[in-house]
């Protein structure tokens, strides 16, 4: 036990030392997180600005502009003299969407002669393309059913019937474990949980590497009386412990300080899962540097593997979207399991038998992990490994 | 003139006789460039599962559900009877999305009411959920106007009036510059740009890293700092101009991301955009005393950096002083103009704003590039410089 204690405290002594240990392990996720925060802050789109062509300029054509200013998420910033100048706001980026308005428009409603108005959005930002597609799309929706259930009651009909009448099809929609259908709710989890998959697999060949890189392997294997297992437990703890507390953190941010919901009714599952997706992430460094045996080569393959692993996860591009290959190889990154689970548990509140299957694969990391035990103790024994660039 | 041809060619040979610094600053640009293009190259999700619970099993359901399915966004994968089995495929991530037609949805029509039918879709994936929800809202809408269109026939309005009272303004709503909304036709060009200035950043500051934790600085003591910083990005602009060719030319054609606009005027906002994200690599890499550190402190800002220019989470969606906060890094603003450029035809002169901010953020980080490493080199000459 005293060989423990005395590689737990070489591990501490080691981390009090190393101004950027305690940068990289602390005060980067937890500023980088706070910066997420501050982004999301605000919670959800508002005024994305689009342009307006009235070529009409009636009651109808205003009518329909004020209804896209009431819009929460649109903000008509400008009332464009003609199309070209229209676009070339566009361009220059001071709108978003282009609404054109034809002339003859209120006459053309008025009469039922087929009045049409065509709208462009900028699709080079994604989501703020699917959302004023969307609204747009709904403003004129809602103009319709206005516009049809006036004609109606002029035929005699009582408001009730008319309103019936011009929107007979409604749509009830539900949007299933995010209460307000806010993306923030679906990316701000995902992203916070991505700064500890970048730092864990960092610090954990940090941690490891320096002993290769510096030549002190030797003398951390023999604090810990020759028994790489033992090192490598005392070495981990600490940080263990460390990203628990930051993932807690994390974790009260989101959900006490945001209100993002918890639908999960066993708890334990949840934390199991946490637990994992830390360990999972630690033995994803040990099996790098073991393998590969150069702090700096390590360093870098995780650092390019731990940020794929937000695009492979699923979380903005789903699976079923990707090349199979893809897929499967998205498999091979411990953050995929961790975001399903996550899903499954934390915002779907699925029964815990749905998460277990993921929590078992994450498992299988630190079971690669565990193998590699003898091929690192080889590392840590032989000099050839010292010192590498 | 002889000593700076020497200095050029010291610095070409830190790069490539460096295997490390080589695997990043050109080796993370192609593998990165090649892998992202290839994971969003499926541009759009199609044919997402869904469950359908039909309780009214009427001509005019069977016709809205046979009508989803024929959406390229909605398959239906399943007809079930209660919505606890819909529950049940969907935790199972066997469908994403659920729709739910009530046993009176025929007859209310016939009667002339209003018709509800649910959806229950998939909130914590976001393009599922938009997706799902516009298909079948699409196909309510236009099977609403083939309903009032009858019901007006048969209250004697002739058929070609009966549409147009059906829906007196017809809409359209067109995508600029990325017709069907594509995944990656959005994002790459953001992400390509991106990489050029995070490889330059991390490349960099791993071989000012190895000077300073290797006291290699005493090598260029006949220089004074200013020739130093020159020297160096100059070599570093060189090796980025066939590798920004290959980023932003070569895989454009590789993967056929939007190819627009005027490439000489996008070449020209390259060049600040570079320049500044080498003097700001020089100005950081000049602080660091190992070899590694760039690694460890820059690999985790890369999706912060993506997200603070706005292309995915928009610009209106945060505090605007964050947003302003942001460009800071060359990344936001060239981001942006690029994305304009590139993606919509737009001229130098329309991201003029952006051009400047870079031109601006060359001289504040060439300065800084400057007195880092007239800091660096001090530091070495120091007797004790830990």
């Amino acid at each position: 036990m005293t060989h423990f204690k005395n590689s737990i405290y070489r591990e501490l002594k080691r981390f009090s030392s190393d101004r950027s240990l305690l940068l990289m392990t602390v005060i980067i996720p937890v500023v980088t997180a706070c910066l997420y925060l501050i982004m999301f802050s605000k919670g959800d789109i508002h005024n994305i600005p689009i342009a307006v062509c009235d070529n009409d300029k009636t009651n109808t054509s205003r009518q329909i502009i004020q209804m896209l200013d009431a819009t929460p998420t649109l903000k008509v910033t400008l009332d464009a003299q003609d199309i070209t100048q229209a676009h070339s706001a566009m361009v220059n980026g001071d709108a978003f969407a282009i609404v054109n308005i034809p002339k003859g428009l209120e006459k053309n409603v008025m009469n039922a002669s087929g009045a049409q108005i065509n709208s462009y959005v900028n699709g080079t930002y994604i989501t703020k393309a699917g959302i004023a597609m969307r609204d747009l799309s709904t403003v004129f929706q809602a103009f319709n059913i206005g516009a049809q259930s006036n004609i109606m009651m002029a035929q005699g009909l009582s408001p009730e019937q008319s309103f019936a009448q011009s929107y007979p099809i409604v749509i009830d929609k539900h949007i299933l474990f995010n209460p307000f259908g806010s993306y923030s709710y679906y990316l701000l989890p995902g992203l916070m949980a991505m700064i500890l998959v970048v730092i864990i697999v960092m610090t954990t060949v940090y941690v490891i590497g320096t002993e290769l890189r510096y030549s002190t392997a030797p003398e951390w294997l023999e604090t810990a009386n020759g028994n790489m297992s033992r090192a490598l437990i005392a070495k981990i703890i600490p940080y263990f412990l460390l990203f628990t507390l930051i993932l807690i953190f994390f974790n009260t941010a989101l959900y006490r300080f945001l209100g993002l919901p918890m639908n999960s009714d066993t708890i334990t599952v949840v934390i199991v899962g946490n637990l994992f997706f830390i360990l999972s992430h630690i033995a994803m460094g040990i099996i790098l540097i073991a393998v590969f045996a150069n702090f700096r080569l390590a360093l870098s393959i995780g650092a390019g593997i731990s940020i794929a692993s937000f695009s492979l996860s699923g979380l903005t591009f789903p699976h079923m979207a990707m090349y199979p290959a893809l897929e499967k190889l998205a498999q091979f990154v411990p953050f995929t399991h961790y975001l399903e689970m996550f899903i499954d548990s934390s915002m779907r509140g699925a029964p815990a038998r749905y998460s277990y299957e993921q929590i078992f694969f994450m498992s299988l990391f630190i079971l690669a992990a565990m193998l590699t035990v003898p091929l690192l103790k080889k590392r840590c024994c032989n000099p050839k490994c010292f010192g590498k660039l | 003139m002889i000593r700076i041809s020497q200095l050029i060619k010291h610095e070409f040979s830190l790069i490539f006789k460096d295997k490390g610094a080589v695997l990043i600053l050109i080796g993370a640009l192609i593998i990165y460039s090649l892998l992202y293009g290839t994971i969003y190259q499926p541009e759009v999700v199609r044919d997402i599962p869904i469950a359908v619970i039909d309780l009214d099993q009427s001509a005019e359901s069977r016709e809205l559900v046979r009508r989803v399915n024929a959406t390229p966004q909605a398959h239906v994968a399943f007809e079930v009877n209660s919505l606890d089995q819909a529950k049940q495929l969907f935790l199972e991530r066997k469908v994403s999305g659920v729709l739910h037609i009530p046993k009176d949805y025929e007859a209310k029509i016939l009667r002339q009411q209003q018709s509800y039918v649910s959806i229950y879709a998939d909130g914590s994936y976001f393009l599922l959920y938009n997706n799902f929800f516009s298909a079948i809202a699409n196909v309510a809408l236009n099977q609403s106007v083939e309903v009032k269109t009858h019901n007006l026939i048969n209250n004697g309005v002739e058929p070609d009036m009966a549409q147009n009272i059906a829906q007196p303004l017809k809409s359209k709503v067109s995508m600029l510059y990325n017709p069907y909304l594509g995944y990656a036709a959005a994002l790459l060009p953001a992400v390509l740009i991106l990489i050029l200035q995070q490889v330059i950043l991390i490349g960099i500051g791993l071989i000012m890293g190895t000077h300073s934790e290797f006291k290699q600085w005493y090598l260029y003591r006949n220089f004074p700092t200013r020739t130093i910083v020159f020297v160096k990005s100059l070599c570093y602009c060189t090796l980025y101009i066939p590798l920004a060719f290959y980023l932003l030319w070569i895989n454009y054609e590789i993967f056929g991301y939007p190819f627009k606009g005027i490439q000489l005027q996008q070449a020209m906002l390259l060049v600040p955009y570079i320049c500044s994200s080498i003097f700001a690599a020089i100005a950081f890499g000049g602080l660091l005393r190992r070899r590694e550190s760039s690694i460890v402190y820059l690999a985790s800002f890369s999706i912060l950096l993506l997200m603070m220019s706005g292309i995915s989470w928009p610009k209106e969606g945060m505090p605007l002083w964050f947003y302003y906060v942001g460009k800071i890094f060359p990344s936001s603003s060239a981001i942006e103009a690029w994305t304009a450029m590139r993606s919509a035809g737009a001229t130098i002169y329309n991201v003029m704003p952006e051009w400047i901010t870079l031109w601006g953020l060359t001289a504040f980080y060439g300065i800084l590039a400057l007195i880092s490493v007239r800091f660096a080199r001090k530091r070495e000459s120091r007797p004790n410089n830990l």
